[in-house]
């Protein structure tokens, strides 16, 4: 049985190596073929020449082929080299580090925010199957899923920052104050934008594993051997609801923590997010790339991480 | 003593009625089978009984005579109430074992709630009690069971285990409803002698829900056979084999696969034609437009009544038929 495990683990490893590889290729390759380039910032500047245009090249290894650039740059990488930014010259790892805690903190967040809401408004449709209730939660959940985040966002700075000043409109804390009370009022709103917006994706997965669970046999014996009805949706109905949830937010978790693009732009929230569009921006290739490939290396930690928990905590998958 | 009375029971589903005035009684530790081909109402009469129809009007009533002497409406009690009878008074196994217990869970875990919920049983004297049970069901080993998922386990063991958690509230009367239909024939045999040992143990009644008469006549005292949602013939079963009174009885009787038709050359008579659907029954015998015996007066203009046609003062042998005196002859 372990054995088993661990070979399934081997193998998942052998193939995610595999994968980082041709994401590191392809992202490498599409960067360098963007028109444009690192070297557009400083030809702009006053006073600038060719000649000096190249040695900047050369100081930053932009005149070698670009395989040798690519070869070089993914040695780098498995060195824990992940290169320094050509804005402020810092190392990659730690500028992405830096950012980490903020896109852990929204993304969590908004995470228990959409998971709870989910869970709620998917058991109620499926414990009220084809009642007015029912069709109100899918209605709510269209509602929601076709917010823009943009501009759920911008209306939620308008009315409960703009106009009422309950909550800062942006940024991580206020300058000075460190308390928690602080930040928590700088997370609520871009969580909760965040997080309403994907309270009808978990919603439709739970609304439809729940669902199949009451309709099968086992719920009905349990109804006839009088157990009540609360013990049966919280001993049989949500841990089956709950056991298929676990690889799907393997999947999504790491979308989550590699930085919520849009949130994090409208709410100037200084997550991964912002860094990665911030790069591309400004031709950062080196922290672009570093973004991406801490990314990919995200996803494939998220979605083995998720098996091997989904193997451990569903007993028909131990046999 | 009588253990359950049925009357009048009713069920609909905002249409004509599925199961349509279907009465009768049993006594204490009797065994009933309910016969019927699909779509008799024997399912959903029994569901009814069982308050697990989910939408759908339940009519008339369905006293049940409790241990303690109180008696209790199956037909109509609260859904509350209801919770307290199920599990301890009634309980009620199904066809398909494979999905009748939770998969997630261990055979333990879920004994143990039905321990905790019927006998107030936790911790070392739940698992003691559970061992006993499944002892008592037949499993060799229920020490390891205990410890198992369901997909460990055999058709024919994952029954006894929903038998044992269906008898741990030790009620008077366990509603089975085809329990043996999924099982191979072997372990049918086994089951069935299982069910009737409890029976002579705890003196639990038992409506057995079946379309297979072999199966019924291996086990029951009494045969009730349901057609389009009414009783056609009630029956002592020994009665009832010797010499049906019903034509709908004899040829269900005459198409049931018995040694003789396996091994002989006899081919195996069929029942022409199917179980009218509930919007297509006519205002005579509704086994009328199927019946061999069958003369347009009074079978087609008239609803026979159901007559009780034994001897003796005591003894019930009910049958619909208006024509069952000439048939007799």
């Amino acid at each position: 049985m372990a054995e088993g495990m661990l070979a399934f683990a081997a193998r998942r490893a052998g193939v995610n190596v595999l994968l980082l590889l041709l994401v590191s290729l392809t992202g490498f390759m599409l960067l360098h073929a963007t028109p444009g380039g690192p070297l557009a910032q400083f030809s702009l500047s006053p006073g600038m020449t060719s000649e000096r245009l190249n040695q900047i090249a050369h100081s930053m290894g932009l005149d070698q082929p670009l395989w040798l650039q690519y070869v070089e740059w993914l040695g780098g990488l498995l060195k824990g080299d992940w290169g320094h930014s050509y804005r402020d010259h810092a190392p990659v790892l730690s500028i992405i580090v830096a950012h980490l805690g903020a896109t852990v903190e929204l993304g969590l967040a908004s995470l228990v925010i959409s998971f709870l809401g989910g869970l709620a408004m998917g058991l109620v449709g499926a414990l009220r199957a084809g009642q007015a209730i029912d069709s109100l939660c899918s209605l709510v959940g269209v509602i929601l899923l076709s917010l823009p985040t943009f501009w759920l966002g911008l209306v939620f700075i308008y009315f409960l920052s703009v106009r009422t000043g309950w909550f800062p409109a942006g940024g991580l804390m206020s300058p000075g104050n460190a308390s928690p009370v602080d930040r928590l009022r700088h997370l609520a709103l871009p969580a909760l934008t965040l997080g309403l917006v994907s309270i009808p994706v978990w919603g439709a997965y739970v609304r439809s594993f729940a669902g199949d669970t009451l309709n099968q046999d086992h719920i009905r014996t349990a109804r006839a051997l009088g157990v009540p009805g609360w013990r049966i949706v919280l001993r049989r109905v949500l841990p089956a609801s709950l056991l298929p949830l676990i690889p799907i937010a393997g999947v999504y978790l790491p979308t989550l923590l590699s930085g919520a693009l849009v949130t994090e732009t409208v709410f100037t929230w200084p997550g991964v997010g912002r860094l990665f569009l911030d790069s591309l921006q400004y031709r950062d290739y080196p922290v672009a790339l570093g973004v991406l490939m801490f990314s990919a290396v995200l996803v494939l930690i998220c979605s083995l991480a998720a098996e091997l928990l989904h193997h451990a905590a569903d007993p028909r998958l131990r046999a | 003593m009588t253990l359950l009375s049925v009357r009048d029971l009713g069920v609909d589903f905002g249409g004509p009625p599925i199961v349509d005035g279907v009465s009768f009684s049993m006594k204490r530790g009797e065994i009933v089978a309910l016969v019927g081909e699909s779509g008799s109402g024997k399912s959903v009469a029994s569901l009814a009984l069982m308050g697990l129809l989910g939408r759908g009007n339940v009519t008339g009533s369905a006293m049940l005579r409790l241990n303690d002497g109180r008696e209790t409406d199956l037909a109509r009690i609260s859904s509350r109430e209801r919770r307290g009878v199920l599990g301890r008074h009634v309980s009620m196994i199904f066809q398909d074992p494979l999905s009748s217990l939770d998969p997630i869970q261990t055979i333990g875990a879920q004994m143990r709630e039905v321990l905790a919920l019927h006998c107030g049983l936790l911790g070392r004297k739940a698992e003691a009690r559970a061992v006993e049970l499944l002892h008592e069901v037949g499993i060799v080993d229920p020490q390891a069971c205990l410890k198992l998922i369901p997909q460990r386990l055999s058709g024919g063991m994952r029954q006894r285990v929903l038998i044992a958690m269906a008898i741990a509230g030790e009620p008077e009367l366990l509603l089975a409803d085809e329990p043996t239909t999924a099982l191979d024939v072997t372990v049918q045999a086994q089951v069935l002698r299982l069910l009737l040992s409890l029976r002579a143990r705890s003196g639990m009644g038992m409506i057995f829900i079946t379309h297979n008469l072999a199966v019924a006549s291996s086990i029951t005292d009494r045969v009730i056979v349901l057609y389009a949602g009414q009783v056609v013939e009630d029956a002592p079963a020994d009665a009832f084999f010797a010499a049906p009174a019903m034509p709908y009885s004899k040829a269900l009787l005459g198409a049931a696969p018995g040694i003789d038709s396996v091994f002989g050359a006899r081919r195996l008579p069929t029942l022409r034609g199917q179980v009218p659907a509930p919007g297509e029954r006519g205002v005579g015998c509704r086994f009328a437009p199927r019946c061999d015996a069958m003369r347009p007066t009074p079978c087609q203009t008239q609803m026979p009544d159901l007559q009780n046609i034994a001897d003796g003062e005591n003894e019930v042998h009910a049958v619909r038929c208006g024509r069952w005196e000439e048939l007799a002859r």
